[in-house]
């Protein structure tokens, strides 16, 4: 569509003729349009409210309240038009900014709830994007409910919605620091990852390395290292997940992955007798867990979250070795 | 727009609108000119507005009734030109919208508004600014172009102050209240973002600013117009980088234009994922050379990456809404968002889909192998480790789509495509970046997941090199074989790179590990040939301090190699030093910096010298070669005394000096020896080496005095090694210690010498035989210590403290000898048989009949004890070994062994419960077995004797084929069968070349045998070299000489020829009286008589017998004479 298609829009003004026998009523903002094509018939409907899953109720023209109701299945087509509200809370959530978002969508919600069971209704929409919107702030405390109030039986809803949903509870129980095993458990369902996805499955590796997280009680010991290393991983599995998609859980991943690493057996001794920043002899002496500690504080300090201000980080990105200026060049 | 709608709608308006014919209906005409110029046809839609302009321009009564329509037209002219991308014209038509007073006119605007206020209360009124916007639009995609016309920079400073005008208009609220409604500051901002970026001279302070701004705006920016902008900056970074992190900036002040629902970011993932691809290019490039440039780039890659959608669930939701469709053929238009559908148009991009599933091709997964490389290439391993374990775990078959031929066209085998999979690649990295983070079970998992055999080129060399390195870190010897062969075979073409050489290197060094040293010379040589270590230029190329390093640790394999085989077969003495010439010459610096092996080279060089004079019987050959060891063990002490061989090279020269026999060189070996203590001790683990050069210097510090050194001085240099050998070099497992109490056991010569010797020897024997007994060895000190602990305490009880033990008091205490373990069966048996001994000993002294027989009744309990004590059942093997040939020691000492008849039968008894049980030291209790029968008279048993022997005379161990030898030999003797002990003596003799007192022992038997089986010349030949050769020994000389004696006396040749002719020969029995007069002689010169043993005085005492018996005979004298007088005679002359 061109910008400012005005033309193309004082057309579909135009064109937004009543549509044979409907009766049009475009003031009230919580009623929406759908474009139906029925039989040979098309055009615009206002739509008073569902009717039940997939039933539409409006009132017809020349009636002043006696609703018809109709069932999408006799319809062609049937589109509901986006309002105004949904795109500004999805240009929310998708500009990162996650409390307008979330309170934009829970508004969303309410007001077009008479439109639940209805295909690509906003309320349905609206409620997927609250479930994710609460996923990305951690608010772990409010995913289940969330989770469980989604209207499952919405045709709004693909798998992929439907498994997120059975998903965000699990996350949001192990992120708070819970068992690792009901998580475990969805990570080997083969069968259930293939609705996960990419982003779902980096919030499962991310709750998995939270519960992992939370055995190591007292800190990393060479006797629990080994748990140590199974988070570690999991939680940079959850960066690549989402490969630079929703940026807080990948931050607060990388954040403790970092941490992590420099709590490892050895790094932080060697720190002690390194000199920052290193040079190459000591980066290549260095341990393992120590390079990867300060690669990833230099990543967070200068890619990842560049405005942010981190002591920690700070601190351990002053290890950094740049060993690619020593790598010779390819031919 | 539909005909219905239209046709709806001018019914509507028929009741307003003065009836027209079809053909000159300007409503409908504007329908068709919009279903023109979407079908493409423009030049038509045009021709039809100009059409429909010219007919009702003017002032009749039609073009007054429809004027209030004409802007649509006019502005529908710009819309038309501009769909078809004729942007000059567009621009034109919208400039002349704009310049156009008609349009202005206010009267007909408020008639359009009157007559559409149900439809569009603002009529035409937006296009008024709208246009004004639009033809900067024009400018600004005339800039940037598309994929089939390239943009035109220079646009990009026109579009801007029209863009600026309108954002001014849409600031100061000087728009359309559609306008405002649309919220479009956002999207002209995002627009003078790019064109500052983007014309000729870029503007990134005003760039900026706008960028700001459009954070600030909400909404987003049409598709269309976001994708070209973004692909136009992504085009400009990738040419030049310094711009890269600007792709960022535009997908951040705009993020919901970029970041779309499934549906929208459908038709753009690709886009998306190959922009972000180039992203990372620009930044793995750079980073290396402009870090913070590769640092922007790396967001932009982040940003750009994290745009890509999931493909299943585009998938899903472009089958979702394709059904919604159902056969809807139109375009539906969601006005609010901006977005249309289109089912044609969604088919089309599932079909695409459908086919990328097909292929694997996840557009997502690449995504997330991109965000792990970027990471990786900064340096998080982990990071990278992650992106590849994901791939696995949920990508494995991933493909990054159709390989394509040179030509550029897409791969096709059997009808299929030939996809670019990644699978090897995943598993490859993944594995070896498991092994880079300490996850080795992962890394040996995954790399068996790779398919060797379909890796490409550059793939396969580098996994099979990772394979040997990750095997040579773990020190996994036997793998190391196979993997560095694989290497090589990667390599082949090529043997002087680095990794072939690598490889080749570790295959010496695998073989030398695991004592394969067989295998190990041929791999050594071919490392050293001189095609593999060749330095060279080139980032795959050897230095030539890698050659060295390879070469002279080559050279060290190879020395020890042959050092090592050497014990079997001692000719490889001479190929070790033949290797340390080579290498000698390859690398003759000294200094050890530079020469890394050469103090290993010069040690092994000089050992082997010295092994090789051991087996030289020949004294002058002998002494050669102990010269040329000294020469290099003197290279190390000049010139390396912090080394670790220093100590042992001073021990070594001493050892050989002390034996000659001029005073100064023996003062010098005591010098040495004093520095080998000093050196060792200030070494980590040089006691044991210490604990040899105290104990030497203990010994022979009593026999070899410093120049001018008085008595005192001497033995209080002497007290002072002991003490220092106790204070700083004893430690548990130093046999030395056991030496040294038996010395001082030895030389007890009052009672305060005899309770220090008996405390000192308590607490070694008891640390000594725990220990050993820990570590289930035997220590052949341990019993010869004990034996004489057990006899001087017996005696020194006696003299010193006036105590006659008693059976019960002598069994008490060396049954619980302090220290002794309660399980260390070995030792206690020692004890116990070192009590039986003493005793036996004690009985030889004894003259009282009653005190005689009360001692053989003590000795028989106690032996009795013994054998109740140490029941074969009980002991392990070795130690059923040990016990065996200590009765066999002890019965050997007897006169007439033959008579030990119980001991003998007890012997066998734990020889053969070695042998019922099989298992480990079944040679060993062979030969003991075969020993012990060789003891007893009865022929059963000594053939039984035979059997054994010649059984073991063939075991490849020489440590039990060479005693057989010797056994055979004896009992062939014993038996008078004289041809069979040449045989057995001779072979022994050809096979063991070890210069010792066994070899003595055989050559002195094979003389014998010589002489039994009538070979007169070759018995005198082998006693003559025995004799030559031994004379300071006498042990083994004076036995020769007087068999040599015996041997002419017997064969008595006359005397032959004609002394005056010079071809007189003596008569055999002068020769042996001469050559005992010689032997007398020589002994008597050389003061050896006072040093010798009882044994070596009987010895020689046997040889002066003889000589003064032969001298006596007539026949010599006679001779004598002769000979004398021949001599003074030719003197005279």
């Amino acid at each position: 569509m061109k910008l400012t298609n005005l033309i193309g829009f004082a057309a579909v003004l135009l064109c937004c003729a009543p549509f044979a026998g409907a009766q049009e009523d475009g003031a009230k903002q919580d009623k929406l349009r759908a474009f139906v094509v029925k039989g040979k018939s098309s055009g615009y409907l206002l739509i008073e409210n569902a009717g039940g899953k997939n039933k539409f109720q409006y009132i017809p023209r020349g009636s002043v309240d006696q609703k018809v109701e109709d069932d999408v299945k006799n319809c062609t087509v049937f589109k509901l038009m986006t309002p105004a509200d949904l795109v500004d809370a999805l240009g929310e959530f998708r500009a990162n900014d996650l409390d307008a978002a979330r309170k934009e969508l829970a508004g969303v919600r309410k007001k077009y709830d008479h439109y639940l069971g209805l295909p690509e209704n906003p309320a349905a929409i609206a409620a997927v994007y609250e479930l994710k919107t609460a996923v990305r702030q951690k608010d772990w405390a409010a995913v289940p409910g969330l989770a469980d109030s989604l209207p499952k039986d919405d045709p709004t809803l693909n798998d992929f919605d439907l498994t997120m949903a059975k998903v965000a509870p699990v996350v949001a129980a192990a992120a708070a620091g819970g068992d690792a095993a009901p998580v475990e458990a969805m990570l080997a369902d083969k069968e259930l990852l293939k609705s996960v996805s990419s982003e779902v499955y980096g919030w499962l590796c991310y709750a998995h390395a939270c519960a992992l997280e939370a055995k190591l009680k007292g800190g990393v010991t060479a006797e629990n290292a080994k748990t140590a290393n199974e988070a570690i991983d999991r939680f940079c599995q959850c960066v690549v997940s989402h490969h630079g998609v929703a940026p807080e859980l990948p931050l607060d991943a990388m954040k403790r992955a970092m941490n992590l690493l420099w709590n490892m057996p050895g790094v932080q001794d060697y720190a002690k007798s390194a000199k920052a920043p290193l040079d190459a002899k000591a980066w290549a002496g260095a341990p393992a867990n120590f390079r990867d500690a300060a690669a990833m504080a230099y990543l967070l300090k200068t890619v990842y979250a560049p405005e942010a201000k981190d002591e920690v980080v700070d601190k351990i990105a002053t290890y950094y070795y740049n060993a690619a200026k020593d790598r010779k060049k390819e031919d | 727009m539909n005909n219905y709608s239209i046709a709806t709608v001018m019914a509507a308006l028929a009741l307003t609108a003065p009836m027209v014919s079809h053909a000159q209906d300007p409503l409908s005409s504007l329908g068709q000119v919009k279903k023109l110029s979407g079908a493409g046809r423009a030049d038509e839609a045009l021709a039809l507005c100009e059409q429909v302009l010219k007919r009702y321009s003017g002032n009749g009564a039609m073009a007054k009734q429809f004027a209030y329509l004409m802007p649509f037209y006019a502005y529908e002219k710009g819309e038309i030109l501009r769909t078809a991308k004729r942007y000059d014209e567009a621009y034109n038509a919208y400039k002349e919208f704009r310049d156009s007073a008609k349009w202005k006119d206010k009267a007909l605007l408020e008639k359009a508004k009157a007559m559409l206020k149900d439809r569009m209360p603002e009529a035409y009124a937006p296009y008024l600014t709208q246009c004004i916007f639009q033809m900067g639009h024009c400018r600004y995609l005339q800039g940037a172009g598309d994929a089939k016309t390239p943009g035109v920079a220079a646009k990009f400073d026109e579009a801007i102050p029209l863009l600026e005008e309108y954002l001014d208009l849409l600031k100061k609220n000087k728009v359309s209240r559609t306008e405002r409604q649309l919220k479009l500051d956002g999207r002209v901002c995002f627009l003078l973002v790019q064109s500052y970026l983007l014309k000729p001279q870029p503007d990134f302070k005003k760039a900026g600013q706008y960028l700001d701004l459009s954070r600030k705006s909400k909404g987003r920016v049409p598709d269309d117009l976001a994708m070209t902008g973004l692909g136009t900056i992504v085009k400009v970074a990738t040419q030049n980088p310094e711009n890269a992190g600007w792709i960022y900036k535009v997908i951040e002040s705009s993020p919901a234009s970029y970041r779309m629902e499934p549906l929208r970011a459908a038709t753009h993932a690709a886009k998306f994922l190959n922009h972000g691809v180039k992203a990372a290019s620009v930044a793995g490039k750079s980073m290396g050379t402009n870090p913070e440039m590769a640092l922007e780039a790396l967001r932009s890659a982040n940003a750009l990456l994290g745009l890509v959608p999931d493909v299943r669930e585009v998938s899903v939701n472009l089958v979702d809404n394709i059904k919604g469709l159902g056969k809807y053929t139109g375009v539906i238009s969601d006005p609010i968002p901006g977005t249309s559908y289109s089912a044609a148009r969604q088919k089309k991009t599932f079909a695409s889909y459908k086919n990328m599933l097909g292929n694997n091709q996840n557009l997502e997964g690449l995504a997330i192998m991109y965000t792990g490389n970027t990471a990786l290439n900064v340096g998080s391993t982990r990071l990278g480790k992650a992106g590849f374990q994901v791939l696995a775990d949920r990508y494995p078959n991933l493909s990054s789509g159709v390989k394509k031929d040179k030509d550029g066209k897409p791969m096709e085998k059997d009808g299929k495509p030939v996809l670019n999979e990644l699978r090897n690649t995943i598993f490859m990295q993944l594995s070896q970046l498991c092994y880079a983070t300490g996850d080795d079970e992962g890394g040996a998992k995954y790399e068996k997941r790779v398919d060797g055999a379909s890796l490409e080129g550059g793939q396969s060399k580098s996994l099979a090199f990772n394979k040997l390195r990750r095997i040579l870190s773990q020190q996994q010897w036997a793998e190391v074989i196979p993997a560095a062969e694989a290497v090589k075979n990667e390599y082949k073409d090529n043997p002087s790179n680095k990794f072939y050489a690598t490889a080749q290197y570790s295959i010496v060094a695998a073989y030398y590990k695991q004592q394969m040293y067989d295998e190990l010379i041929p791999a050594a040589r071919e490392l050293l040939g001189g095609k593999i270590l060749v330095a060279g230029e080139g980032k795959d190329a050897l230095t030539a301090k890698e050659v060295a390093t390879y070469g002279s640790q080559g050279y060290y394999f190879l020395i020890d190699a042959y050092m090592k085989k050497a014990r079997q077969d001692a000719k490889l003495y001479d190929e070790a030093i033949a290797v340390f010439e080579e290498f000698a010459k390859t690398f003759p610096s000294l200094s050890m910096e530079e020469n890394v092996m050469v103090h290993h080279m010069h040690y092994n060089v000089a050992d082997a010298y010295l092994k090789k004079a051991e087996r030289t019987v020949d004294e002058a050959a002998q002494e050669k070669l102990k010269e040329q060891a000294l020469s290099y063990l003197k290279v190390i002490t000049d010139n390396w005394p912090k080394c670790d061989y220093y100590p042992t090279a001073e021990l070594l020269t001493a050892s050989v000096n002390i034996m000659k026999d001029d005073m100064a060189v023996k003062q010098s070996a005591i010098a040495a020896l004093e520095r080998a203590t000093d050196a060792a001790l200030a070494m980590e683990d040089g006691k044991s080496t210490a604990a040899n050069a105290l104990y030497w210097l203990a010994s022979y510090g009593k026999e070899i005095k410093n120049e001018g050194e008085s008595d005192d001085a001497q033995a209080a240099r002497v007290k002072g090694y002991v003490d220092r050998f106790w204070k700083e070099a004893d430690y548990e497992g130093n046999s030395f210690a056991l030496q040294m109490v038996s010395e001082m056991l030895a030389t007890v010569k009052d009672k305060e010498s005899f309770a220090a010797a008996v405390e000192r020897a308590r607490t070694v024997i008891g640390r000594e035989a725990t220990y050993n007994h820990n570590q289930n060895q035997a220590e052949p000190e341990l019993e010869k210590t004990i034996n004489a602990y057990v006899k001087s305490y017996v005696a020194g009880s006696k003299t010193y403290d006036g105590k006659e033990l008693t059976l019960e008091e002598k069994t008490q205490h060396f049954t619980n000898f302090p220290g002794i373990q309660p399980t260390d069966k070995y030792a206690r048996a020692i004890f116990r048989m070192a009590q039986i001994r003493a005793m036996n000993e004690e009985l030889k002294g004894l003259e009282d009949e009653t005190a005689k027989n009360k001692m053989t009744n003590d000795i028989q309990a106690t032996f009795r004890e013994m054998t109740r004590e140490f029941r074969p059942d009980d002991l392990t093997n070795f130690i059923c070994v040990q016990v065996g040939d200590y009765l066999v020691r002890y019965v050997s000492e007897f006169p007439k062994p033959s008579e030990r008849k119980d001991e003998i039968n007890l012997a066998t008894t734990y020889y053969d419960k070695v042998l019922e049980r099989k298992g480990d030291m079944q040679g060993e209790a062979q030969l003991g077995k075969a020993n012990a029968l060789a003891f007893s008279g009865e022929a059963d048993k000594q053939k039984e004797a035979e059997v054994l022997y010649t059984q073991i005379a063939s075991s490849p161990s020489a440590a039990v084929s060479a005693p057989a030898l010797m056994g055979l030999t004896k009992l062939h003797l014993s038996s008078g069968n004289a041809a069979a002990a040449v045989e057995t003596a001779s072979k022994y003799v050809a096979v063991n070349r070890t210069k010792n007192n066994d070899r003595l022992d055989m050559l002195l038997m094979l003389g014998e045998a010589y002489a039994k089986s009538g070979k007169v010349k070759e018995a005198l030949q082998t006693y003559m070299n025995l004799y030559n050769q031994n004379k300071g020994n006498i042990s083994y000389s004076a036995p020769a000489c007087k068999a040599i004696m015996e041997l002419f006396w017997e064969r008595n040749a006359p005397a032959s020829g004609d002394r005056l002719k010079g071809n007189f020969k003596a008569s055999d029995r002068w020769n042996a009286w001469n050559t005992g007069q010689q032997y007398v002689t020589l002994i008597k010169r050389s003061n050896l008589l006072d040093k010798i043993t009882p044994a070596e005085r009987d010895a020689y005492n046997a040889v002066e017998n003889l000589l003064n018996k032969y001298k006596a005979d007539a026949g010599v004298q006679k001779e004598d004479k002769a000979n004398r007088d021949f001599q003074s005679q030719l003197k005279k002359r």
